[in-house]
């Protein structure tokens, strides 16, 4: 069980460092990510505070990502929001990870009725557009983050599952499952212990995409009122209610808008990478790699 | 449904009148009965048969799905088989990340982006409203188009980039190393050989994306004020307006399945070393 030190582990480390897209897209991430952090530093101005006599300000200098309808400053709204993004991501994946992951695992472990009964339930969820799925989570239990949230991570958790049951499906012949099974070691721990350590990659990859569809997703909902309420500076809040000025102010809406899709291009850009960094096959193709 | 200023009498009634004191059971099988003999519920919100509201609304969105597929292929397979041909040189790389570009950004900030563009800055498409397209075909049109592109530069980005993975793919096989070495033209390898064979990944990419269009275009109804089925899911469901929402959910899950199976067979009677047994 000693993986942390292996020639792989510095293999991957070694091909993410030259992958170009891998490299500029953590960069773009963890300059969100100290944005979020920062935030109440970075900000020039109070993201909150209504300053009359500045409403609708273009782009300028002083204010430059302009002024909303209430004078307040955008650029500040919207560093104010990336950690709300942020998060909103990592807790509606840790969700679909912590429901679909057991789900996978004791599928495809188990095997033949359990898998079959559990593959239709979740095709069954599948079979419903994401956001379709999320808008009736969200619809029912209010307009909050929690509830967001919810839905959104609710609306993932049948796919980790396909991921992580295929991975075990893949895993469940090999010999040293066999040998684990041989020397009496219990179910549970050939799950957790053997096949579930090396299912990471599969499950990285499709978490970091998953992360980018969470945000955009939690983005939507927001639009669409399904999140957290006004004064709240959640972008995809922003950019619905800088909608009514988008003839005269489009900054308002506008620069949220781009925000959530940097963000969600650095993390399908960094998924993207990740997927041809764990590849086994798509070493030979660079010489020397 | 009754207020807030409805007494616990009041609410009985009305638990009666819906039939709610049933059990679940009781209840499921006799909606589900109901369904199939075509009593489709009123809405609660105006009165009206759930049937006629949403045969209503479904022809428009689907003018909005068809057009941005029409788009979206008619773009795509061009731009997927030229990145694929330059593989890694400026053509691919432009079109891989305005690929991205275009998956990444949501679809109402697009939405936002063509009314700025299209509509107030060029005022050459209005921002909202609906002509219906049986009685006005160039006048709908009008009207589905900038939704409809909306949703045509996020499928782009993705049949662009399953267009360029699996020309490369073809490319690099011995059949098409054949043809060359027979010396036919290129184009002629190009388009009749290796796109036919490339195609079949994408065409099961097209049908997803039909099933994930009727996602969108929830979002999208509702910035250009269009009224589809994706609008009336969305008020249904602000409204608890349960009959609509469950007829919405149902036919909009159906679609995306039917799309879904499509797929499947489709790829399965184009290729035939794929069969179900």
């Amino acid at each position: 069980m000693l993986f942390l030190k292996d020639e792989r582990y510095q293999l991957i480390a070694r091909r993410f460092r030259r992958n170009k897209r891998a490299i500029a897209s953590s960069l773009v991430i963890i300059f969100f990510a100290i944005l979020a952090m920062l935030a109440p530093y970075l900000a020039p101005y109070d993201p909150f505070k209504f300053s009359m006599g500045e409403e609708f300000a273009a782009p300028s200098w002083k204010h430059p990502f302009g002024t909303d309808e209430f004078g307040r400053d955008v650029l500040s709204r919207v560093i104010d929001g990336t950690g709300m993004s942020l998060a909103f991501g990592f807790l509606a994946i840790a969700l679909g990870l912590v429901g679909g992951i057991p789900i996978g695992l004791v599928s495809g472990y188990l095997g033949r009725r359990v898998d079959e009964v559990v593959m239709r339930l979740t095709d069954a969820w599948i079979a419903f557009p994401e956001l379709i799925l999320a808008l009736m989570i969200a619809g029912i239990l209010g307009p909050s983050f929690r509830n967001a949230v919810l839905a959104v991570g609710v609306v993932f958790i049948p796919g980790v599952a396909r991921v992580v049951r295929s991975a075990v499906l893949a895993l469940r012949e090999l010999d040293f499952v066999r040998a684990a099974k041989a020397s009496g070691e219990s179910d549970l721990y050939i799950m957790v212990g053997e096949i579930l350590p090396n299912c990471a990659s599969p499950i990285l990859v499709e978490t970091t995409i998953r992360l980018a569809y969470a945000i955009l997703d939690g983005a939507s909902l927001s639009f669409l009122g399904l999140g957290q309420p006004p004064p709240s500076t959640n972008w995809g809040l922003m950019v619905s209610s800088g909608r009514a000025y988008l003839g005269t102010s489009p900054w308002i809406a506008l620069f949220p808008g781009l925000a959530i899709g940097l963000l969600v291009l650095s993390f399908n850009l960094l998924g993207d990478a990740m997927r041809d960094i764990l590849d086994p096959k798509v070493v030979s193709f660079r010489i020397g790699a | 449904m009754l207020g807030p200023y409805a007494t616990p009498e009041k609410v009985k009634i009305l638990e009666v009148q819906l039939g709610l004191e049933k059990p679940v059971l009781v209840r499921y099988v006799s909606w589900l009965w109901k369904l199939v003999q075509g009593d489709w519920g009123v809405s609660l919100f105006s009165g009206e048969p759930v049937l006629d509201l949403v045969s209503r609304r479904l022809l428009p969105s689907m003018v909005i799905v068809a057009l941005s597929i029409v788009m979206t292929v008619a773009v795509a397979i061009p731009l997927g088989v030229e990145a694929a041909v330059n593989r890694d040189r400026w053509p691919d790389l432009i079109s891989t990340t305005v690929a991205f570009l275009g998956l990444s950004i949501p679809y109402f900030v697009w939405g936002l982006i063509f009314i700025l563009v299209f509509a107030l800055g060029l005022h050459l498409l209005p921002t909202s409203g609906y002509v219906d397209i049986t009685t006005d075909p160039l006048g709908g049109l009008r009207y589905a188009f900038l939704p409809s592109l909306s949703l045509t530069v996020v499928y782009v980005a993705h049949i662009t980039r399953q267009t360029r993975s699996s020309m490369i793919d073809v490319l690099t096989s011995d059949y098409i190393r054949t043809a060359k070495a027979k010396g036919l033209s290129e184009r002629r390898i190009l388009y009749v050989h290796a796109l036919r064979n490339a195609l079949l990944p994408a065409l099961t990419v097209i049908a997803i994306d039909v099933g994930y269009a009727f996602g969108g275009i929830v979002i999208l109804e509702e910035v250009f004020a269009y009224p589809g089925i994706g609008r009336l899911a969305y008020s249904s469901i602000i409204h608890r307006d349960i009959p609509v929402i469950q007829i919405c959910v149902i036919v909009i899950a159906a679609i995306f399945v039917i799309a879904n199976l499509t797929a499947d067979l489709l790829y399965a009677y184009l290729n035939p070393r794929i069969r179900y047994t």
